[in-house]
């Protein structure tokens, strides 16, 4: 296992997949408070109004809502990706021989979560700690959520890391990568929709970013809930991703 | 423990479900059941903290119906009084959360609140809690001075609770009104006080002054909140936040006037829902985002006052 977890690493950094997520999530993290400083500014030069930029809360509060909203948005549907090109390519181009050599499927699948898992949780955190300490040295206020670095951090980097697994388990059924995307995202989306709706919320994934937007330090009990939840989700999932794996015909393919 | 390989996902499930019951505790009365959470500290032993929650569907944690948001002020007071060693039961009111899906609509007076509350006591000493301290916010701070005359508890602290009959500060919140709308207030007052039939309301004051209201306003209305905390016997702390808008600090002046035996605290940058606000913009919106976090003060006070009850 720990073979396989040392080729995910290095396979990572050769592909750059690492990097290119904290690239993003920091990004996102180190902008969203610049953006907010620089709003009333925007917002007075397009209308011509100073009350209308005045009536625009300014503060580290919105400016770390701001953060959790775009994550929400992009970063999972680029993570659906992520976790759906990861299961074609090795599908499509490298897995043949390693199966013939007598690869076990799901360690690898274990490696890749356990690698990725951590990378995509571990910068998550990484980058709302960045984006709160920025925000209070750009943005009035006195409010000093430290506590909530871990708590935001790890809400919003375990969704998105389930983003990633819904991703490849969308990639696991379908060869084509882009239509894997499209079949995870929209099923994350439709998850959101349905969790919305019912009175046990907690019970999904998207729960947590519900949980992140409220900014809180604290657990609740839903909120404990849907940590269990969520990981319960996870290894379901990576169970099917090696179940469904295991019984796929892997043939060199044309991506 | 190869078999735990086999059923960790369903263990993590059971256990998601069970943590949802942690602490729950239902209390049945004749015409539904309340139900609360019990946060269990061992600091204290045999000590026990009953919150209880203002006006409008507040429920356990202090989030109120009518607002969209949360703003979890009793759920942070609760962690806080947590840590410091004591047990903690915060319960839903009968018109709040999973209670109102209990009781349902009907008829009802303030008095119910205050009976619902002794019999929150009640069960909390047959779970062998000895000494019952109550906090009671804004309207559940007048409940709990009622509950410490009709039940035996060790201590009562009063949060941001009005030093009016409940007519006089409801109309001293509608000052802001249009005068003829002020005054139709004031006059329709006199007619729920005398027990009169109150004639057509305008379509502005129609929600406050209901078939269903009117009965429970004429029912807490014979409460003056001075006459009450006189009655008080046990130790009684009146706290009350310097940036409240709904009960003013002057409320607490006049509880400090005239309840000499109860100790006093103004936290200046508390607001009315017990958080910590510096503007009026953070004021309004604490109300509606658990963000705000209460006032360190509050903690402070509260459990400096219970360590010597």
């Amino acid at each position: 296992m720990s073979e396989l977890i040392w080729k995910e690493c290095l396979e990572g950094v050769r592909r750059k997949q690492v990097f290119a997520i904290g690239i993003l999530l920091i990004g996102f993290a180190l902008l969203s408070p610049v953006m907010m400083k620089a709003l009333p500014m925007l917002l007075e030069s397009q209308t011509g109004s100073e009350e209308i930029a005045a009536a625009i809360p300014v503060n580290l509060r919105e400016s770390v809502r701001s953060f959790a909203k775009n994550i929400h948005q992009i970063a999972t549907l680029l993570l659906v990706y992520l976790g759906a090109g990861q299961i074609a390519y090795e599908r499509n181009q490298r897995l043949v021989f390693p199966i013939h050599a007598g690869l076990n499927l799901r360690a690898m699948i274990r490696a890749k979560v356990l690698v990725y898992g951590g990378a995509i949780i571990g910068l998550t955190m990484i980058a709302t700690g960045a984006t709160i300490l920025y925000g209070m040295l750009l943005l009035p206020g006195s409010w000093k959520p430290m506590s909530i670095i871990g708590w935001t951090g790890l809400e919003i980097g375990i969704y998105l890391f389930t983003a990633y697994l819904i991703g490849m388990l969308a990639s696991s059924m379908i060869r084509n990568k882009v239509l894997a995307t499209v079949l995870g995202s929209l099923f994350l989306f439709l998850l959101g929709g349905i969790a919305g709706f019912t009175t046990f919320e907690w019970i999904f994934p998207t729960y947590l970013m519900t949980e992140a937007n409220f900014l809180i330090g604290y657990w609740t009990k839903p909120l404990m809930g849907c940590f269990l939840m969520t990981v319960a989700w996870c290894g379901l999932m990576i169970e099917a991703i090696g179940w469904k794996l295991n019984r796929t015909n892997i043939t060199m393919q044309e991506e | 423990m190869k078999w735990i390989k086999g059923i960790w996902i369903p263990l993590l499930v059971i256990l998601a479900v069970l943590v949802q019951g942690m602490g729950e505790v239902e209390i049945t009365t004749e015409e539904g059941s309340l139900y609360g959470t019990l946060d269990r500290a061992n600091g204290h032993p045999g000590e026990c903290i009953v919150l209880i929650a203002g006006s409008g569907p507040t429920d356990r944690d202090c989030n109120s119906l009518v607002l969209s948001g949360r703003m979890d002020s009793f759920l942070q007071l609760s962690q806080a009084l947590n840590e410091e060693g004591y047990s903690v039961f915060r319960y839903d009111k009968r018109t709040a959360g999973e209670s109102r899906e209990s009781f349902g609509k009907h008829a009802m007076v303030f008095d119910d609140f205050v009976q619902d509350a002794i019999l929150v006591v009640e069960t909390m000493r047959e779970m062998g809690y000895e000494k019952i301290h109550l906090v009671g916010h804004s309207q559940g701070a007048m409940v709990a001075m009622r509950v410490a005359q009709a039940t035996p508890v060790t201590s009562v602290v009063h949060l941001s609770g009005p030093s009016d009959p409940i007519d006089v500060a409801f109309l001293r919140q509608l000052e802001s009104l249009p005068k003829e709308l002020y005054e139709e207030a004031t006059s329709t007052f006199e007619e729920i006080r005398l027990g009169e039939e109150i004639g057509a309301v305008s379509d502005d004051l129609q929600p406050f002054f209901t078939n269903e209201t009117i009965p429970f306003l004429l029912n807490w209305m014979q409460y003056d909140p001075i006459r009450e905390a006189l009655a008080v016997e046990v130790p009684l702390l009146f706290i009350g936040g310097g940036e409240d808008t709904q009960v003013l600090a002057e409320d607490l002046d006049e509880f400090a006037s005239l309840v000499d035996r109860a100790e006093v605290q103004l936290i200046p940058n508390m607001n009315h829902v017990l958080k910590r606000v510096e503007s009026e913009r953070e004021n309004q919106q604490s109300y509606q985002d658990p963000s705000f976090v209460l006032d360190p003060e509050l903690v402070e006070s509260i459990v400096s006052f219970l360590a010597h009850t």
